[in-house]
């Protein structure tokens, strides 16, 4: 996995790639899917900023990048409680912080990583890591973000953040990660 | 204890007369209502060669000596046998022991059941593996049969003359001609490689499916055991696949833009359930292989997850926490008539029902610790039979006796283990590698 | 993936043909490595004569096609180390404390000694019928009591019955192995009939009866339950029982019931 990276980054983006345009097909079900999701609690819209913290001069990160994301926002990483998938105060802030970022650079397209931490059943923690992957989704869409921006995979408890079996490693591991898509 | 009444009996003891010189009393009775829970001494000597003959998996005679160390392997792993130490025994048994066993040498060494049989090449290179049990004390033969196969089949004959003895000893189906398909894992955990791999039920013949490549999750054997159903992380897109056992084709199910997981195969092999998460929101839906459509069961806000086909495919035990909290819940297999079952405390979750249909076994979160459990498919008669860090994932065998899961420790170590449906028994089963998410197949054909 | 279905799929596919060239090239790669494990070997099951005897390989009876050897042969499993049972952790069914046994010295002040050497149901003389203690046999005296409370075979005192079937029970419910965790195994119980010669060994062999709750379902559990109710009794055999009393324990019936089993 690790060694195959540039390959795997190359399939992952078109894949991904094809995955949106998938979204936009009909899709093959003898029912169409509900298109009425739980929304992420209508968040208190937020003022839209309408000029972004202007780049740093020095910066050596290329615009647009995950560093980039990084470090005009803070992080690319918002944390949720135990089972839950809704967005705190912390994480609204961030990924303000995300959509302001994403305003800024208009060709860029994210992937919202849903995360677990290992205290749940593998079936279930996928459905949960979807559940906080479009929890974040759905608040940069407030934000105002095109959706065809976005797209969501869950993780379940496969891709932890940190090892350790305590609380302290289990909150670092309940997380949405905004993922830049390569170009 | 209950005694015919003196009075009664003397009435009564003209009848019991037999036509027999000595006086005869009326029998003593005597009742038992408890008895030793141990496993029974076996003696599974090694299977004599029918003849000279030698094979591309050897002479007759060490595939004799093999053979009964798998059967007694078998046997013991059970729970209910005790294969005793050959090095205990009196007698070398040649082909007139197969038949004509030395019984009073057997019970010297305390055999209640013996095994014993022979291993005979065949003329297009395969083997006939003819397999005896006998009940030592009675001095009776109890089951016979004889198993026709390649060289390299004699292992599975040898499996099934274990299921042979089994079935006649405990008068339960048995197991162990089957296989087990799990998720191998290795590397750190933020990054951990998993891989299909297969394996017989004693852990021979291991072998990996996938390369790793990809991230794979929850196999699951079709009935027929030549396909199994998975979800893999191909391409970053997570969804439902199918592998087919012998060709090694692999193919995703259906077009989904929406991440499709937890499959299980119906038990007519037609269908497949799985759950499919629209915009976070996980309901099950069945997918019709032939026809290619597809119905959603469930409905709702709630994650509904890890469905699975009661035996006879009129209904579907699945978890779901519309309730607030993960818990148990069974419908038909229209998707109709969903109610709750479980009630135990904390959170029931992965159910599993079993092939003989009595109950479900489910994972028990709560307390901080991972157990199995089992319920009747009604979910009264709850019992835990496992608990740990993290017990996860149970898999019936085909008997519907033995469950295999996987347990994690606190250093993201994991391992399948087994426990029979008493609690008892709780074993390790070795595989190469770390292992998580087993499926047991149903027995072979 | 490979069999686009649809045709709003099948354009979106071949718009995105360069991407699929490029997976399935990834997906062939992956094949590659790993070629995929034969199917099972086949195994047919064929009834056996009489006589294993074979001095020609017999033909099988179907034309057993040489399968590709899936496996090369194996050297011998290492022996599996032995693991410690867990059956052991199962507390018997009754811990067998010795009990107090208040009558079980002979006293020198009473009667004459016993006539039997061979073993003594005083100590297992319960008063409070049916709990008794599930031991095996103490020495001494107590055909005497049973004697001096059942004299002669004129009468059959049912204390004196009881202390036997006690007796019997202790030494057959240590052999008795039943089945556990069957399906149907609280619902059953067996009568096995045995007789006894005098020196306590089991005449000919045993006859269980049909368990009851037995079903055409449940009908090899039953079989196998009834067996190991009559291998319990052939097991533990000779009965040491006393000798004069001969005639009330010749013919026994056996009632094996795991109740308070599993």
């Amino acid at each position: 996995m690790i060694r195959q990276l540039p390959t795997l980054a190359l399939v992952s983006g078109l894949a991904l790639t094809l995955a949106a345009c998938g979204g936009k097909k009909p899709v093959v079900l003898e029912k169409p899917p509900e298109t009425t999701q739980p929304q992420a609690p209508a968040p208190a819209p937020a003022p839209v900023v309408q000029e972004a913290p202007p780049p740093p001069v020095t910066k050596s990160t290329l615009p647009g990048s995950q560093e980039d994301l990084r470090e005009t926002a803070g992080t690319d990483t918002v944390l949720f409680s135990y089972d839950s998938y809704e967005l705190d105060d912390a994480a609204k802030a961030i990924l303000t912080r995300h959509a302001a970022w994403l305003r800024a650079n208009p060709g860029v397209r994210i992937t919202l990583e849903g995360h677990c931490d290992e205290r749940g059943t593998r079936e279930y923690n996928l459905a949960l890591g979807d559940r906080r992957a479009n929890s974040a989704k759905n608040f940069l869409a407030a934000q105002g973000i095109d959706v065809a921006r976005l797209s969501t995979i869950s993780y379940g408890k496969e891709r932890p953040a940190v090892e350790g079996a305590d609380e302290a490693a289990w909150a670092q591991n309940r997380r949405a990660v905004t993922m830049v898509m390569s170009r | 204890m209950r005694l015919i009444p003196f009075t009664l009996a003397l009435l009564l003891l003209p009848l019991l007369l037999l036509p027999v010189a000595a006086p005869a009393q009326t029998p003593l009775r005597v009742d038992i209502n408890a008895g030793l829970m141990q496993p029974m001494p076996i003696a599974v000597p090694a299977f004599a060669p029918g003849n000279g003959g030698n094979t591309e998996a050897g002479t007759t005679t060490a595939i004799g000596q093999r053979a009964a160390q798998v059967i007694a392997n078998d046997l013991k792993s059970s729970g209910l046998f005790k294969p005793i130490d050959p090095a205990a025994f009196t007698t070398v048994v040649g082909l007139d022991d197969v038949v004509k066993p030395d019984f009073p040498a057997w019970r010297t060494v305390a055999a209640q059941a013996l095994v014993t049989g022979t291993i005979t090449a065949n003329p297009d290179g395969g083997i006939t593996l003819a397999c005896y049990a006998y009940d030592v004390f009675a001095g009776s033969e109890i089951a016979r049969n004889g198993f026709v196969t390649t060289a390299a089949g004699w292992r599975r004959a040898a499996h099934k003359c274990a299921d042979l003895v089994y079935a006649r000893l405990t008068g339960e189906a048995g197991y162990f001609d089957s296989r087990i398909v799990y998720v191998s894992e290795t590397g750190p955990r933020t990054r951990r490689i998993k891989r299909l791999a297969i394996m017989d039920q004693d852990g021979a013949g291991h072998r990996f499916l996938t390369s790793g490549q990809n991230l794979v999750l929850t196999p699951r054997f079709a009935p027929g055991q030549q396909t199994i159903t998975y979800m893999s992380f191909e391409n970053n897109r997570p969804r439902v696949w199918l592998y087919t056992l012998g060709s090694g084709r692999q193919e995703a199910v259906g077009q989904f833009s929406a991440m499709t997981f937890a499959p299980r195969f119906s038990p007519d092999g037609q269908n497949l359930v799985f759950s499919m998460s629209l915009g976070g929101n996980a309901d099950i839906y069945r997918f019709n292989l032939a026809t290619r459509q597809t119905t959603r069961l469930t409905t709702g806000a709630g994650i509904d997850t890890a469905p699975s086909y009661s035996p006879d495919g009129s209904q579907i035990v699945f978890e779901s926490d519309r309730g607030g909290s993960q818990q148990v819940y069974v419908m038909n297999a229209d998707g109709s008539n969903q109610r709750r079952i479980s009630y135990g405390e904390g959170r029931s979750a992965s159910p599993v029902w079993s092939p003989r249909g009595d109950y479900i076994a489910f994972t028990r979160i709560g307390g901080g610790l991972f157990g199995i459990g089992v319920m009747r498919p009604d979910g009264s008669g709850e019992r835990l039979l496992t608990n740990g860090y993290q017990d996860e994932s149970p898999t019936w065998s085909p008997n519907g006796r033995v469950i295999l899961f996987a347990r994690s420790d606190r250093n993201g170590r994991s391992a399948l283990w087994s426990v029979d449906i008493s609690g008892l028994n709780e074993q390790r089963l070795a595989t190469p590698l770390d292992a998580s998410d087993p499926a047991w197949s149903p027995l072979l054909p | 993936m490979t069999r686009p279905e649809g045709l709003s799929i099948g354009a979106a596919l071949l718009a995105h043909g360069v991407l699929l060239a490029a997976l399935s090239l990834a997906w062939q790669q992956q094949r590659i490595l790993l070629p995929s494990p034969d199917e099972a070997v086949a195994v047919e099951v064929v009834t056996i004569a009489d006589a294993p005897r074979i001095t020609e390989a017999p033909k099988p009876s179907i034309a057993a096609a040489p399968q590709e050897a899936a496996t090369a042969p194996e050297p011998p499993a290492p022996a599996p180390a032995p693991e410690p049972l867990r059956a052991d952790a199962v507390p018997p069914p009754e811990p067998a404390k010795p009990r107090p046994q208040p009558a079980a010295k002979p006293s020198a002040t009473r009667g004459p000694p016993s006539p039997l050497d061979t073993s003594s149901l005083a100590s297992l003389i319960d008063r409070s019928l049916p709990k008794a203690p599930k031991r095996t046999l103490d020495t001494s005296a107590l055909a005497r009591e049973i004697n001096a409370a059942a004299p002669a075979k004129a009468t059959i005192d049912p204390r004196a019955a009881a202390t036997l079937a006690q007796s019997i029970r202790a030494q057959v419910a240590p052999c008795w192995n039943p089945p556990v965790g069957g399906r149907d195994v609280r619902r059953m119980t067996v009568m096995v009939r045995v007789n006894y010669g005098r020196d306590g060994r089991v005449i000919g062999l045993p006859q269980a009866g049909t368990p009851t709750g037995t079903t055409a379902a449940n009908a090899d559990y039953a079989r196998a339950f009834a067996e190991t109710a009559r291998r319990a009794v052939l097991r533990c055999q000779p009965l040491k029982l006393p000798a004069d009393l001969y005639e009330l324990w010749q013919s026994v019936e056996i009632n094996f019931d795991p109740e308070e089993m599993t």
